[in-house]
C-alpha cells in the first residue's frame, strides 16, 4: 500500500467515536405492520444481494475506550483493539484482535503500548499504529465508550454469545458466566468483554471475548435488519452520539454492508506474543510476524483461513 | 470459527431469513407512520407488456420515516424515487421486444459496483436468463413501499421495499413474483442511485 493511498484512508478514517464494529448499527426495533397484497406461495426462490463499498473490503478498526464520563473518549487509552475487515462482495467478514497492551512502536512517540497511541494522536494515530503491527491500514475507526456500547446492547434487547469457559469476576461479574450458550443483557455484554484477571490466558482471551460479543451484536443486527426503519433508525442513534467526518450516507452504506454479513463467513483470530517487562510494567510482546501473517492472508479476502 | 459452505452463492443469505422472506409480505397495505396521505396514482408504468392490454402503475407510498422530512419533500421523494425503480423495473423485467438477449441496460440509476453486482445476478435482477423464451411480459402488480432516513430535514438514504408480479408469453409461459429491498442514497451530482440490493424471485401461483 502506498503512502499516498494511506494518508488517502487515513483522510477518510474518522475523527473519533461512536461503536464498536457492528455496533455502529445499533437497534430500534419497529413493528412490522406487513400485509400482503397478494396471495402467494414461492415454490422456487433465488435471492441475492451485494453493497457497493469501494473498495470491497473494507476495513475498521473498532476501539473500545476507556474513558470515564466527561474525559475525552478521542484521546483516552483503547481497552479494546478488534481491526474488522468485511468483504461486500462475499459476505465475509474477520476480526483480528490485538491485547491492548501489546508493546510496539507509536509512530512519532517512540515505543509503549499500543493503547497508548490513541490517547497521544487520537483515532488517526491509533489506527496507523494497529495498522503497521498488522499490515492494513483501516478505513475507518471507530470508537466508543462503556456506557453507549451498553445503551446499544440494549437496544438490540441483548445477545447472545457462545462461553467456551466458565469465568468471573469479583469486581465486575461477581456471579460469573457460565459455559455455554448465554444471552448477556447490557451490563453482563460489558463485563463478558472486559474481564481477564480469572481467564486463564489474560488480554488473550479477554480479546476472543470480545470477538464472541461483535458476533452476537452481529447476529442481531443482521435478524432485524429488515424491519423497516431498522439500518435508518441505527444511524441516526449513532449519530447522536458520535462526532464523524463520514456522512450519513456513508453510514447509511456501512450500516447495509455490516447487515450482509454472513455469520457462517465469519473468521476470527487473536494475535499472541510473550509477556515481558518494561520499566516495571507487565507488557505483551506481540508476535509481529503472526500479525502480519493474518493481515496477508485477510487483506484481500476478510476471511483468515486458520489463527 | 466456521467455514462457508462450499459453493455458496455470492452474498446470499440464510434459510432462515430466505423463509422470512418468502413467506413474509413486504408491505403494509394500511396506513404506516410517516405516510403522508394517498399515494400518487403512479406514472403508468412503460411496459412492453404485449397483447394490448393496460398498463399496471406501481403504487408508491412512503412507509417508515426516520428524522424529520416535510410532507412536500416527502412528495418530491416519492416521485423520484418511484422514477426509478420504475425504470429499473421497466429495464430489466418488463419492458423490451421480446424475445430480447440483450440486457446491457438493464440497471439504470444503480451505482458502478451496484450495477456490477447486478449483471453477476443477472438471472436473478433481470429477465436475462428468460428474454430469448419468450416473447412479452406482462406485469400484473407494482407496488413500492420507500423507507426513509432523514437528517437535518433532508432525506439521505432509502430502503425502496419492491415487488413486481408479471406473466410471460411465449415457450416459456411463467407467473414470477420478485422482491426486495434496493437501498439508494443522494449523490450531489447524481439524484438517487441504487448501492446494494437484496432481492428474491419465485414462481408466483
Amino acid at each position: 500500500m502506498t503512502t499516498s493511498t494511506n494518508r488517502r484512508r487515513l483522510s477518510r478514517v474518522l475523527r473519533a467515536t461512536a461503536l464498536g464494529m457492528v455496533l455502529a448499527v445499533a437497534a430500534i426495533v419497529v413493528p412490522d405492520s406487513a400485509v400482503a397484497p397478494v396471495q402467494v406461495t414461492l415454490v422456487k426462490l433465488h435471492q441475492g444481494s451485494g453493497v457497493d463499498l469501494s473498495p470491497d473490503v473494507i476495513w475498521i478498526l473498532a476501539v473500545g475506550s476507556d474513558a470515564r464520563p466527561g474525559e475525552d473518549m478521542t484521546h483516552s487509552r483503547g481497552d479494546a483493539l478488534q481491526l474488522i475487515g468485511m468483504n461486500t462482495q462475499t459476505g465475509a467478514a474477520t476480526a483480528i484482535g490485538i491485547p491492548r497492551d501489546s508493546w510496539v512502536s507509536i509512530p512519532g512517540y517512540g515505543s509503549n503500548r499500543i493503547n497508548a497511541s490513541l490517547y497521544f494522536g487520537g483515532p488517526e494515530l491509533l489506527g496507523k499504529t494497529v495498522g503497521n503491527l498488522i499490515g492494513i491500514q483501516p478505513d475507518y475507526v471507530f470508537v466508543t465508550r462503556f456506557q453507549f456500547f451498553s445503551d446499544m446492547v440494549r437496544y438490540l434487547g441483548g445477545i447472545t454469545v457462545n462461553n467456551p469457559v466458565a469465568f468471573s469476576d469479583e469486581y465486575l461479574m461477581k456471579d460469573g458466566f457460565r459455559k455455554g450458550r448465554i444471552h448477556l443483557g447490557p451490563y453482563e455484554a460489558l463485563a463478558f468483554s472486559r474481564i481477564r484477571h480469572n481467564l486463564i490466558r489474560g488480554d488473550f482471551d479477554r480479546s476472543a471475548n470480545q470477538q464472541r460479543t461483535l458476533r452476537g451484536i452481529q447476529a442481531n443486527v443482521r435478524a432485524h435488519a429488515d424491519q423497516p426503519g431498522f439500518i435508518e433508525g441505527g444511524v441516526l442513534t449513532v449519530m447522536k452520539h458520535m462526532y464523524t467526518d463520514l456522512s450519513p450516507a456513508e453510514l447509511f452504506k456501512i450500516g447495509h454492508a455490516m447487515a450482509q454479513v454472513d455469520p457462517s463467513k465469519i473468521t476470527n483470530c487473536v494475535v499472541q506474543g510473550g509477556i515481558g517487562n518494561i520499566g516495571g510494567a507487565s507488557v505483551v510482546l506481540p508476535y509481529v510476524d503472526q500479525a502480519r501473517s493474518y493481515g496477508n492472508d485477510a487483506r484481500r479476502d476478510a476471511t483468515i483461513k486458520r489463527c | 470459527m466456521t467455514t462457508a459452505s462450499p459453493g455458496a452463492p455470492r452474498g446470499v443469505r440464510g434459510a432462515s431469513l430466505l423463509l422470512t422472506l418468502a413467506l413474509s409480505p413486504v408491505f403494509a397495505a394500511t396506513a404506516c407512520s410517516g405516510d403522508d396521505g394517498p399515494a400518487d396514482p403512479g406514472s403508468p408504468a412503460t411496459s412492453g407488456g404485449a397483447h394490448g392490454v393496460e398498463e399496471v402503475a406501481t403504487k408508491a407510498t412512503i412507509g417508515k420515516v426516520t428524522g424529520r422530512l416535510a410532507p412536500a419533500r416527502r412528495k418530491t421523494l416519492r416521485a423520484n424515487v418511484k422514477t426509478l425503480v420504475d425504470h429499473y423495473l421497466d429495464a430489466a423485467y418488463v419492458s423490451g421486444d421480446y424475445p430480447r438477449s440483450e440486457f446491457a441496460d438493464a440497471f439504470p440509476g444503480f451505482t458502478k459496483g451496484a450495477e456490477s453486482d447486478a449483471r453477476k445476478d443477472r438471472s436473478l435482477m433481470s429477465n436475462a436468463a428468460i428474454g430469448q423464451h419468450i416473447d412479452g411480459v406482462e406485469a400484473r402488480h407494482r407496488r413500492l413501499r420507500i423507507d426513509v432516513l432523514a437528517v437535518r430535514k433532508k432525506a439521505v438514504g432509502v430502503t425502496a421495499r419492491f415487488v413486481l408480479d408479471f406473466d410471460t408469453s411465449g415457450e416459456r409461459k411463467l407467473s414470477e413474483r420478485v422482491k426486495g429491498l434496493l437501498y439508494m442514497t443522494w449523490q450531489h451530482h447524481g439524484g438517487w442511485k441504487v448501492f446494494g440490493y437484496d432481492v428474491s424471485r419465485g414462481v408466483r401461483r
